[in-house]
């Protein structure tokens, strides 16, 4: 699905990954730890496209992303559900039409795809909350409604940074648990967070592996977690 | 299809409401598109109106010519006369002008209660001819050899000053055209610069989920475009309804004035794709 080879990625002089290999296989659930400021994010932009590496070779969807065009690059979003950091919306669209906008922009509107909004919102429990603005939503709806946002293209990789990170244990938990149920659908999943409870707590439900990025270097983390 | 015109005018479609609504731009956007627009439709009312006038000029006074006999021809050079006219392309028909209307065609200038001489009056023949095929340098080569002493006049030559200067004004008021064209493109480029620059959070979240260049372009350069056309049409107005009030001739050619709203559509269309396609390049 995702592949790094020998990766390396700079802002400038500001060397953020060295030399990254990675292969996240299809179905495989991925959590990418590290301290603030490792690159985790950056690392998350390379995959969906966001941004080109400086170095070496990477692969997403089978695509060569040097050798992408502008336009393909968009395709290839479309395949990628991504959960931002700090989720974006477009304020002046409800929520309804923000979480249908990607099908919209992909022509991919069609009879059903209310429907299939209404069991998207209610699975993840935002039924009743169609027509609120964004800025209206609390930052676990933010959280949901940019889950929703991402799946709605069923998408085959989910990106995920720090989904949990402005919710409380019980919303962490149960963000965490639609993105387990996602993977048992087939989906591959790479979560990036440094809250260690719910890796652990995932790993009860999955065979999720532990990626830690350290000095520009991502390194499989032990059994300690 | 009728719906889908009805949805992009109205911009149902969420990918038409992409970009975040900015009533003052907006406003600012309808009134210069106004001011603007009806400048140009002024524009066009006056090539419309120089061009009618002048070509009803051309027109009338290309087709009369005359010849101005010194008085005292016999009857023999009179007929000569007729027999070039007839060997002359292009000539219609001659008509002698009577003593009368020689005096009404002069009444102008010298008066009408001028007690004239008719007999010192030098005798006029009237040519009504077909403009273009009348060969008017052939019948003066061939009177002055054959009878010195006839004058040809040709009255559309006194007029070609005038007819210059219609053209030149129809030129200047084309160039205006012009001119107020591209203030509208530039107008409409600052207008995508403005919203581009205070949206760029919208359009990263617009590409997070998937939207190509030519979406955004479509979505930014939408509302823009509607606004410059709607001013159009609002200035175009306002000057048909001056063309109404003011003493002009523009008759049929007055739908040119649709070509004003028409162009300013086209333009804003064409500077909001370009400025927002330039512009999306650079900010990857
Ligand atoms: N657009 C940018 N231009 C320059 N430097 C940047 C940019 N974005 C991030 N950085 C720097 O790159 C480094 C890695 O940033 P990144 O956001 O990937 O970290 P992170 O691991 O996601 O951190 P956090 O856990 O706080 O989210 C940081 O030092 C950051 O300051
Ligand atoms: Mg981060």
């Amino acid at each position: 699905m995702i592949r790094f080879t020998q990766t390396g990625f700079a802002y400038g002089q500001h060397q953020i990954l060295r030399d990254v290999t990675l292969h996240l296989a299809p179905g495989s659930f991925h959590f990418l730890t590290g301290a603030s400021g490792a690159g985790k994010s950056t690392l998350l932009k390379l995959c969906y496209l966001a941004l080109r590496p400086g170095a070496g070779q990477m692969h997403v969807l089978g695509e060569d992303v040097v050798a992408l065009s502008r336009d393909d690059v968009a395709l290839v979003r479309q395949r990628i559900g991504v959960v931002h950091q700090d989720c974006q919306f477009l304020d002046h669209l409800s929520v309804a039409e923000n979480v249908l906008l990607p099908l919209e922009l992909a022509g991919r509107m069609g009879p059903t795809s209310r429907d299939n909004l209404r069991e998207l919102l209610s699975w993840v429990g935002l039924s009743g909350r169609e027509r609120a603005f964004p800025p209206e939503l609390s930052g676990g709806e933010r959280q949901r409604a940019a889950l929703a946002r991402a799946l709605i293209l069923s998408p085959e990789v989910i990106l995920a940074d720090e989904p949990t990170g402005n919710v409380d244990r019980d919303m962490g938990e149960r963000l965490l648990h639609l993105l387990v149920e996602l993977n048992r659908m087939g989906r591959t999943i790479l979560l990036a967070t440094h809250d260690l409870s719910l890796i652990r707590s995932a790993k009860r439900e999955v065979p999720a592996r532990v990626l830690r990025l350290r000095d520009g270097v991502v390194e499989l983390a032990g059994a300690e977690l | 299809m009728i719906g889908r015109v009805a949805n992009l005018l109205r911009g149902d479609a969420i990918r038409d409401r992409i970009m975040p609504p900015s009533p003052l731009l907006g406003a600012g956007v309808l009134a210069a598109s106004i001011a603007l627009s009806t400048l140009a439709a002024l524009a066009m009312l006056v090539v419309v109106q120089v061009h009618t006038t002048a070509a009803r000029w051309t027109d009338d006074l290309s087709r009369a010519v005359t010849l101005q006999l010194p008085s005292g021809l016999g009857e023999d050079a009179q007929t000569k006369i007729a027999s070039i006219l007839s060997a002359t392309p292009g000539v219609l028909s001659s008509t002698e002008l009577s003593a009368e209307a020689q005096r009404a065609l002069i009444a102008p200038f010298l008066g009408r209660d001028l007690t004239l001489d008719l007999a010192s009056l030098p005798m006029m023949i009237s040519l009504d001819v077909q403009p273009g095929q009348f060969d008017e340098t052939g019948l003066r080569a061939r009177l002055a050899g054959e009878l010195p002493g006839v004058r040809v006049i040709a009255h559309g030559q006194g007029r070609q000053p005038l007819l210059e200067t219609a053209r030149s004004i129809r030129w200047l008021a084309i160039a205006a055209l012009v001119l107020v064209q591209l203030g509208l493109m530039v107008l409409v480029a600052l207008a995508v610069m403005a919203r581009l620059a205070s949206n760029r959070q919208v359009i990263e979240t617009l590409r997070l989920v998937g939207a190509n260049d030519a979406l955004i372009e479509r979505g930014f350069g939408r509302q823009i475009t509607m606004q410059t056309g709607l001013g159009a049409v609002i200035g175009t107005v306002i000057a048909g309804l001056a063309g109404l009030v003011l003493p002009l001739e523009t008759g049929a050619l007055t739908f040119m004035l649709l070509l004003v709203p028409i162009a300013a559509l086209a333009s804003a269309w064409l500077a909001s794709r370009q400025t927002a396609r330039y512009l999306l390049r650079q900010m990857s």
